[in-house]
């Protein structure tokens, strides 16, 4: 006969989730989400809310035609903001930005998660989107693509519920001598990806010649100086 | 020849376009950006200000061309008065807009308001930060036109984003608490510590000296060295011993200080020596020392080093001479320092002992990349005190780093860049504890 462990499966419930928040922060099967503010009320029968952050990345209008996802995108693509409690941020219509939650999570060895949109807030044509899923052991404040798809610019609050945390077993044990990832450990505002170069994705599937667009100006003999060599990716 | 009326119309256009210009310049980064409390409060001061000033001006002008042939010396001078105060206030502007919440440690900030507010007589204070271009901190004591229940910390605009660089802010809040302890008069302590200056200096100095100006500037350098150490005190009893640590990385002592530097005073610094041995003795009395006096760290064995010189060593040269009466004097005082910032601070113990139970599982959580803001003690859930989360960061960073890169793929501890990177995401784990604790005590307060 299976044991009782065995036979959990499917989505986490609230006795499980509170049972898992009691376990020691650094226990593998530990969860942890923090600041849980008004416990009773964000615990539901099988979803945790989370609430919005302060700190956002807001696309940036760019100098050049286009945007290559490569190595200067961490500093090229988005502006910072911080928008402290009490105060709120206009999404104008049809435009993303990037947020987080305000709860830092921790997930646990055993569990996966997805953040899906609270659906108070989804009724207001605001839609926390496209890369909701989140792995085992992840940490962190979760990064939210937040689409504004009304035709209205709308108010966004840090500090209020946007949206439901729900986690899932999956059969996996902890691997204590497995290293982490570093890419995405632990952050507390949301992130810009970290791309490689495009040439440095592609050698690995054997492609030794890459395409990209070069920044620079035509002195006056008529040569083409590199403005910024950082994007020289010969 | 100009009319004294269009003289007086010409400067007065020049002062209100002054004024204007400083009045758009913080409403165009007021909608840039988002601001402490404080700031954000200066701030309307300086509109409120603005408006007032311009509407001054206007008035003035507005009389004379009704009685020009009264354009008199009175007027210049009104608009001179108005300009210089804005002149001044020109210089505070620049630093303050730049001191925006993305470029300053928010959480630090606030837990240092509400610390520096403990302090009696100052419930009201409000800490506005400037960033300015020095590699200093500083506290910036504005002239008596301003708001003497705000404080102004000037702080290196490269150090702004940096949590740990930043505790040396309470060394400046120090500097505020003094001075205002010096002005208001109002503390006993504070009357023992004046008496006891004067006593080392009649009884050691004042017979030595020949003149009134070199009495003057030998008082001068007692109360300076008294202001230095009262201001470490101050810091260590609401921070503990991550404000030693702070200090002697920003001072740079760790390997680079010659044995002859840290124990020679300067004419507004005691010897490093003398500073770290008072730090120690105190985080001894209020029990933190005990638990970091193992901490397998050159800090504090350099702490242990510093403390362990002799007196005689001590060096103070006026005109390469050396004066050794003059710490003699300065050491009588010392004491009185103590019981001064005992009896303006709150219970450092208590504080001392949260950190002693929560040390080693705060450090657990930032071991596995867990924000330690909620720990699990006998079967409970509960926040430790944000100093504890400060100084378990603070020996956790100081010693277990590599531990916790070891754990993670493609980072190695010699490589600076990987360094740099865990240790800014270790200040942030720090950073969101201490804001988590606020917010979980603010929601607790509100029932």
């Amino acid at each position: 006969m299976a044991s009782e462990e065995s036979l959990k499966h499917g989505v986490f419930a609230r006795r499980e989730i509170e049972d898992r928040l009691g376990l020691p922060a650094h226990d593998p099967k530990g969860l942890v989400i923090t600041p849980l503010l008004d416990r009773k009320r964000a615990l539901d029968l099988d979803s945790v809310d989370v609430r919005l952050g302060t700190y956002f990345l807001l696309p940036r209008s760019l100098p050049e035609a286009y945007f290559s996802p490569d190595r200067n995108t961490a500093t090229s693509l988005h502006v910072k903001a911080h928008v402290p409690l009490g105060q709120y941020l206009v999404v104008p219509a049809h435009q993303t930005v990037l947020g987080s939650t305000l709860e830092f999570i921790k997930l646990p060895c055993d569990a996966s998660g997805e953040v899906l949109t609270k659906s108070s807030i989804a009724r207001t044509f605001i839609v926390v989107e496209t890369a909701p899923w989140i792995h085992p052991e992840y940490r962190g404040c979760l990064t939210l693509e937040i689409a504004n798809v009304s035709n209205t610019p709308v108010l966004l609050y840090p500090g209020r519920p946007i949206g439901q945390l729900i986690l899932l077993h999956i059969e996996r044990e902890h691997d204590p001598n497995k290293k982490i990832g570093s890419t995405y450990f632990g952050p507390i505002y949301p992130e810009a990806p970290p791309f490689k170069n495009p040439e440095e994705d592609l050698r690995g599937l054997g492609i030794r010649q890459t395409s990209v667009i070069r920044k620079g100006t035509i002195d006056r003999d008529g040569r083409f100086k590199l403005r910024d060599d950082r994007v020289n990716r010969k | 020849m100009p009319s004294p009326q269009n003289s007086l119309i010409h400067e007065a256009t020049s002062v209100f376009r002054l004024v204007e210009s400083i009045d758009r310049y913080v409403a165009e980064h007021e909608n840039l950006f988002a601001y402490t409390d404080a700031t954000q409060d200066f701030f309307s001061d300086v509109h409120t200000g603005a408006a007032a000033t311009k509407g001054s001006v206007a008035e003035l002008i507005r009389k004379l061309s009704q009685t020009p042939e009264r354009a008199e010396l009175r007027h210049q001078r009104e608009l001179l008065i108005h300009k210089g105060h804005w002149r001044t206030l020109h210089t505070y502007i620049k630093p303050a807009t730049d001191a925006h919440t993305l470029n300053l440690p928010l959480p630090l900030i606030r837990m240092a308001t509400d610390d520096l507010r403990t302090t009696p007589g100052m419930s009201e204070i409000a800490i506005v930060v400037l960033l300015t271009p020095e590699l200093m901190f500083y506290h910036n004591m504005p002239q008596s036109h301003f708001d003497s229940e705000r404080v102004f910390v000037e702080v290196p605009y490269s150090q702004g984003p940096s949590f740990f660089a930043s505790l040396i802010i309470y060394h400046e809040l120090g500097h505020y608490v003094f001075e205002k302890l010096k002005m208001d008069q109002a503390s006993r302590a504070f009357v023992d510590l004046a008496d006891a200056q004067e006593q080392a200096f009649a009884q050691r100095l004042g017979p030595a000296l020949p003149s009134a100006s070199l009495s003057s500037w030998a008082k001068g350098r007692l109360d300076a060295w008294t202001k230095e150490i009262f201001c470490d005190l101050f810091a260590l009893r609401h921070l503990g011993p991550a404000f030693s640590f702070t200090l002697i990385d920003f001072l740079a002592l760790i390997g680079l200080m010659e044995e002859e530097t840290v124990s020679t005073f300067d004419q507004e610094h005691p010897a490093a020596a003398l500073r770290f041995r008072e730090q120690m003795t105190r985080l001894d009395k209020d029990g933190w020392w005990a638990h970091v006096s193992d901490l397998p760290s050159e800090h504090v064995e350099l702490m242990k080093r510093l403390a362990r010189k002799n007196e005689s060593d001590y060096i103070f040269e006026f005109q390469n001479t050396g004066i050794p009466v003059f710490v003699e004097a300065f050491l009588s005082i010392v004491p009185s320092i103590h019981a001064l910032v005992v009896a303006i601070t709150p219970h450092s113990p208590a504080a001392a002992e949260d950190f002693g139970r929560r040390r080693q599982e705060i450090e657990e959580c930032l071991l596995h990349g867990i924000v330690p803001s909620k720990l699990l003690a006998d079967g409970t859930t509960l926040s430790p005190k944000p100093v504890s989360m400060i100084n378990a960061a603070y020996c956790f960073y100081l010693t277990r780093l590599p531990e916790l890169m070891k754990k993670l793929e493609n980072q190695e501890d010699w490589n600076l860049e990987h360094r740099k990177n865990w240790v800014e995401r270790l200040e942030a784990w720090t950073m969101k504890g201490i804001e988590d604790a606020q917010l979980l005590a603010q929601s607790a307060d509100d029932g």
